[in-house]
């Protein structure tokens, strides 16, 4: 009976208010974010193969609103971001998933990893996109 | 009241019930995801804002279709977990599995559009060449 007291009815996750940030909080709540904003790059990545499906003339129009402006720079850079933090992120956890690397020293250096390891892969495949 | 004992009302509830294959799909899927990504920023990523004749050309080579086809199947499967755990984590008991469900039939149809547009171009470039 005890153990079903007020269940449902607890407080639910993030307890941002209670804890100090801190480089472990920040990285994981970083690939939650990224993963969903993701969604965006799913949207868009649709919207481009239907416009390219949708023929020619369909596809130089939608081209122009898709990677012709400002903007759209931001967010497809936004979205190369997020798919290297999330894929990093994702990958620490497989590393978290052998118990390898969970101790404190260890965890903190991964967490900083992730921040310029997603900057960086972000950069060289910008540069790459940009040349080629 | 409930004639079960505490014990008894946990017990098979642990890994084996549902946990362990909930992880094992995500890792899986996981796996996958991180191979798809690197090819797709190699492969796929420098025809997005090419000209029409470049993107139908780049995609429709056998080996940029197979890992196009493969990141749709696989994204839109890898964005269900990414959404069902907001659902479940962030939204009030009650309306969180509805949230599932919509997630659900959302990802199926993102799968479903991304697979038709793939094979739409494909036949648009046999019949013009």
């Amino acid at each position: 009976m005890t153990a079903d007291v007020n269940r449902g009815n607890r407080p639910r996750s993030p307890h941002l208010s209670i804890y100090r940030p801190h480089i472990l909080m920040v990285s994981s709540i970083l690939i939650r974010i990224s993963g969903n904003g993701l969604t965006v790059g799913i949207l868009l990545m649709l919207w481009w193969l239907l416009a390219a499906a949708a023929g020619p003339e369909v596809y130089a129009a939608h081209n122009e609103w898709l990677t012709g402006w400002w903007l759209a720079y931001i967010v497809w850079f936004g979205i190369i971001w997020a798919l290297w933090y999330h894929m990093l992120g994702g990958i620490r956890h497989i590393i978290w998933d052998e118990a390898i690397g969970l101790d404190l020293p260890t965890a903190e250096k991964l967490g900083w990893a992730l921040v310029f390891g997603s900057v960086a892969g972000t950069v060289l495949t910008s540069i790459i996109l940009l040349i080629v | 009241m409930s004639y079960l004992t505490d014990r008894k009302r946990a017990s098979g509830k642990g890994s084996i019930a549902h946990g362990a294959e909930h992880q094992l799909e995500v890792t899986t899927s996981s796996y996958m995801m991180a191979a798809l990504v690197i090819l797709f920023l190699f492969c796929i990523a420098p025809l997005i804002g090419a000209p029409y004749e470049v993107v139908v050309e780049g995609l429709t080579r056998p080996f940029n279709m197979v890992i196009m086809g493969l990141f749709v199947v696989s994204a839109t499967y890898h964005w269900r977990f990414n959404i069902k755990k907001v659902f479940e984590d962030y939204v009030p008991h009650g309306f969180d599995f509805a949230g599932v469900i919509i997630t659900t039939a959302l990802g199926w149809f993102f799968c479903g559009l991304g697979l038709f547009a793939l094979v739409k171009i494909l036949i648009a470039s046999m019949i013009a060449g």
